[in-house]
C-alpha cells in the first residue's frame, strides 16, 4: 500500500488541492509559471502548447477560478496573464511544491501521472501499474 | 532641486563614457550579434535602475522564457524574483505582433501595467523580430506597415508614456550593413554597438557608442567584460585623454629615492610628480631600487605607494625583498604599500589600466613602480597599444603628481646602444637611470649612471653599486683616486663608443691633435 510520503501519492494530493484534473490545465499552469507575466491570447497559448483553443480557454477558466492565474481585461484580443500566489497556505504550499518539479526531471513525471489518469493523446503506453516516478528514490508501485 | 538631465545606467564604467549618463528621453538602441551581451546590458539597465535609482522597470521578451531571464540574472547576484514580488519589476512575455498592436492601442495593457507600477524604464529584447511583420524598409502601399513605420510606432508609444527605453537589435554575425539596421540606427537617439571579435586565440568584447543625440561622449571601442557575480564592466579605452584636467601641475619639491648617494648623483633627490625610467638588463637590480623608492616613501615620508607587476606574484616580491632585509610586508599590512599583479597572459589593457587608476585614487597613492615594461610589450604584442598605454600612464601620473618609476629591461648585457630598442619613450620621462653589468677580470660588477634628470644638476659620473641588505648601495669614489677630467683631444675613437686615452708622450699632429696612426 502506498505511503503518504511516496511521490505519486504526494503529487496526487497536491493536484487535488489545486483542483488540477487535466494535463492541459497542468501544461497551461506551467506555461504561465515559466512566463510569469505574459501578454498573449488563449489562441497563442494553444498554438504554443499544441492544444485545441477551446481546451486552453477551459483550462484558463479553471485556473482563474482556482486563483492560480490572474487575467486582465481583453485588449486587441490579448490579455495579461499573471501567476498569482494563493492566500490559502495549503494551496500555496501545493503549488510551490509542484512547480519545483517543473525545472527538474520530475516535471515530466507529473505529466505522465496526469496523462495516465485521463484517456487521451498523451497517455503513455505502459502498464498502468508502473510508477511514473521510476528511478525516484522511495517510489513504489500501487 | 534641479532634476538631472541625465539617466544613469548604473553599469560599471558605462556612465563614465557617456560623461555622466544618457540624456533623458533618448531612445537607446543596443546592437550586436548573438552572444555579445545585448540582453545582459538591457537586464542590468533595468536592474540598476530599480536598485540604485528607485526607477521601476519592465522587461519585454519575445523568445526567452522569463524564468530563464530570472535564472540567468541570479548568476550575477541579481534577485529579479524579489523585485517582481515588490512590484518594482515586471518581465512580460509576448510576441512582436502583440507588442506592435499594444503600442498603437490607446488602451494598451502593457502601458497600463507600466503606469500602474510607476515604471520609468523599459527594455525590449529583440526588436529585430518586428521585421517579420513588416513589408520592407520603405512605404509598402499594401496596407501593411514598413519596418520604419513599425519602429516609429514603437518609439512613439514608448515616448508617450515617458519611459526611458532600451531596445536590443540583433545583427547577424559577419553581416553586411543592411538598410534595416540603418533604419533602426537612424530612428534611435543613442546607439550602442557590442562586438565580440577574435583576438589571437581568444575573443575580445567591446562596446562603442555610435551616436547619442544632444550630448558628447567618449568615442571609440572600449573594452567590455562580463563578470560572474557582478555583471557588465566597461573599461574606457586607454588611449583617451583625460577630460577636465586643468593645466598640468608641477612640483618644486624634491624627495629622496631612498639611496642617499644616488639622490646626490641625481641632483638632490627627485622632484615629486616626476617620471623616471630605470633601464637595465635583468638582474641589474631595477626592482630592488623600485622597492627602496616605495619603502622610503612609506616609512620616512608617509607617502603611499604601489608596485604594479606582470612578472612576479606578490608573494615572490615579498620574499625577495625580505631576503634583502627590506620589510615590504609590514608596509603592505599597514596599507602604505599595495602590490597589484595581473597575469600577462591575455592581458586586457583597458581593464588593467582602469584597475591601476582606481587603486591609485581609492588609496591615494603617491609613489608608483611599474615593474616590467618589457612584459607589457610582450603581453600586448601590439606596439600601438603598448605605446598608448605607456603614454597614458605617464600623462596620468604627471597629472596626479605621482612619483613614478618605470622599469625597462634592456636586452643588452654590457653597455647600452639604445635606451629602449623596441619602443623609444625615453623622451617623455623626466629622469633616466641606467643600471649595467660591467665585466672586470672574471667577474660581473654593476654600474649605475644618471643619464638624464630634467631640471636638476645631476652628475654624469658612473658609480659601482652592490645589492645587499637594505637594497642597492653605491660604492664611494675615493678622493684623489679619480681620473683627471681631460679635454676631448686627449682621446681618440670618440664616436666608436670605446674612446681610448692618448699617452701624453705620443707625437701630436696639426692643431694639437694626436696622430693615432703614429702609435
Amino acid at each position: 500500500m502506498a505511503q503518504d510520503n511516496q511521490p505519486d501519492v504526494q503529487v496526487e494530493s497536491w493536484l487535488k488541492t489545486l483542483g488540477i484534473e487535466s494535463l492541459c490545465q497542468w501544461d497551461v499552469l506551467v506555461f504561465q509559471y515559466r512566463h510569469q507575466s505574459s501578454l498573449v491570447s488563449a489562441e497563442h497559448i494553444a498554438r504554443f502548447l499544441g492544444y485545441a483553443n477551446a481546451e486552453v480557454v477551459a483550462a484558463l477558466d479553471s485556473l482563474e477560478s482556482s486563483e492560480l492565474v490572474k487575467r486582465s481585461r481583453v485588449s486587441q484580443g490579448v490579455r495579461l496573464y499573471q501567476v498569482t500566489a494563493s492566500a490559502d497556505a495549503a494551496r500555496r504550499d501545493a503549488v510551490e511544491r509542484l512547480l519545483t518539479f517543473v525545472d527538474s526531471h520530475s516535471g515530466r513525471l507529473v505529466r505522465l501521472l496526469l496523462a495516465r489518469r485521463l484517456p487521451g493523446r498523451d497517455r503513455p503506453d505502459r502498464n498502468k501499474n508502473d510508477s511514473p516516478f521510476l528511478g525516484v528514490k522511495g517510489s513504489k508501485h500501487d | 532641486m534641479t532634476e538631472s538631465r541625465l539617466i544613469q545606467t548604473g553599469i560599471y564604467g558605462l556612465d563614465e563614457i557617456f560623461l555622466g549618463g544618457i540624456l533623458k528621453g533618448n531612445l537607446i538602441l543596443v546592437e550586436g550579434a548573438v552572444g555579445t551581451g545585448k540582453t545582459l546590458l538591457g537586464m542590468e539597465f533595468i536592474y540598476r535602475g530599480i536598485t540604485e535609482h528607485d526607477e521601476p522597470g519592465i522587461i519585454v521578451v519575445f523568445e526567452t522564457s522569463p524564468r530563464k531571464v530570472i535564472r540567468d540574472a541570479g548568476g550575477f547576484g541579481w534577485n529579479l524574483d524579489e523585485l517582481e514580488q515588490r512590484n518594482k519589476l515586471k518581465i512580460i512575455f509576448t510576441s512582436p505582433q502583440v507588442l506592435e498592436q499594444e503600442l498603437r492601442s490607446p488602451e494598451s495593457l502593457l502601458l497600463e501595467t507600466a503606469a500602474e507600477m510607476g515604471a520609468q524604464r523599459i527594455f525590449i529584447d529583440g526588436i529585430s523580430l518586428l521585421r517579420s511583420l513588416s513589408t520592407g524598409n520603405g512605404a509598402s502601399g499594401n496596407g501593411a506597415a514598413s519596418y520604419r513605420e513599425l519602429l516609429q510606432q514603437l518609439i512613439d508609444g514608448l515616448q508617450r508614456e515617458n519611459l526611458t527605453a532600451m531596445l536590443s537589435h540583433e545583427i547577424p554575425a559577419h553581416h553586411e550593413q543592411s538598410s534595416t539596421f540603418e533604419v533602426a540606427e537612424f530612428l534611435a537617439d543613442t546607439v550602442i554597438i557590442l562586438k565580440c571579435e577574435p583576438h589571437h586565440r581568444n575573443t575580445h568584447r567591446s562596446l562603442e557608442i555610435m551616436k547619442s543625440r544632444g550630448q558628447d561622449y567618449e568615442a571609440g571601442k572600449h573594452t567590455l567584460r562580463i563578470t560572474a557575480g557582478k555583471g557588465l564592466e566597461v573599461f574606457r579605452r586607454v588611449q583617451l585623454r583625460a577630460r577636465g584636467v586643468p593645466v598640468q601641475p608641477t612640483s618644486d619639491k624634491r624627495s629622496p629615492i631612498g639611496c642617499a648617494p644616488l639622490d646626490a648623483l641625481i641632483g638632490g633627490g627627485i622632484y615629486d610628480g616626476s617620471t623616471t625610467m630605470v633601464v637595465g638588463i635583468s638582474g641589474a637590480g631595477k626592482t630592488v631600487l623600485g622597492v627602496q623608492l616605495l619603502l622610503e616613501g612609506a616609512v620616512k615620508q608617509g607617502k603611499r605607494g604601489m608596485l604594479v607587476s606582470l612578472d612576479e606574484h606578490p608573494a615572490q616580491i615579498l620574499r625577495n625583498a625580505a631576503t634583502l632585509g627590506m620589510n615590504l610586508k609590514e608596509q603592505i599590512d599597514t596599507g602604505m604599500v599595495r602590490v597589484l599583479y595581473d597575469s600577462p597572459q591575455e592581458l586586457e589593457i583597458d581593464a588593467h589600466f582602469d584597475r591601476i587608476i582606481r587603486t591609485i585614487e581609492e588609496h591615494k597613492i603617491e609613489r608608483l613602480l611599474i615593474d616590467g615594461m618589457t612584459s607589457y610589450s610582450n603581453a600586448l604584442a601590439d606596439q600601438g597599444l603598448y605605446r598608448d598605454f605607456i603614454h597614458s600612464l605617464v600623462a596620468y601620473s604627471k597629472n596626479k603628481l605621482l612619483t613614478t618609476f618605470f622599469n625597462y629591461e634592456n636586452p643588452e648585457l654590457f653597455g647600452l646602444s639604445n635606451y629602449m630598442p623596441d619602443f623609444a619613450i625615453s623622451s617623455i620621462v623626466d629622469n633616466l637611470i641606467m643600471m649595467n653589468f660591467v665585466e672586470l677580470g672574471n667577474a660581473l660588477r654593476r654600474a649605475i649612471t644618471v643619464a638624464k634628470a630634467r631640471g636638476s644638476q645631476h652628475e654624469f659620473v658612473t658609480h659601482e653599486y652592490t645589492i645587499g641588505p637594505g637594497g642597492i648601495s653605491l660604492l664611494p669614489i675615493e678622493e684623489g683616486k679619480t681620473l683627471p677630467v681631460l679635454p676631448f683631444q686627449s682621446y681618440y675613437g670618440l664616436l666608436s663608443r670605446a674612446p681610448t686615452r692618448l699617452s701624453p708622450d705620443l707625437p701630436r699632429g696639426r692643431g694639437g691633435a694626436a696622430n693615432a696612426e703614429a702609435t
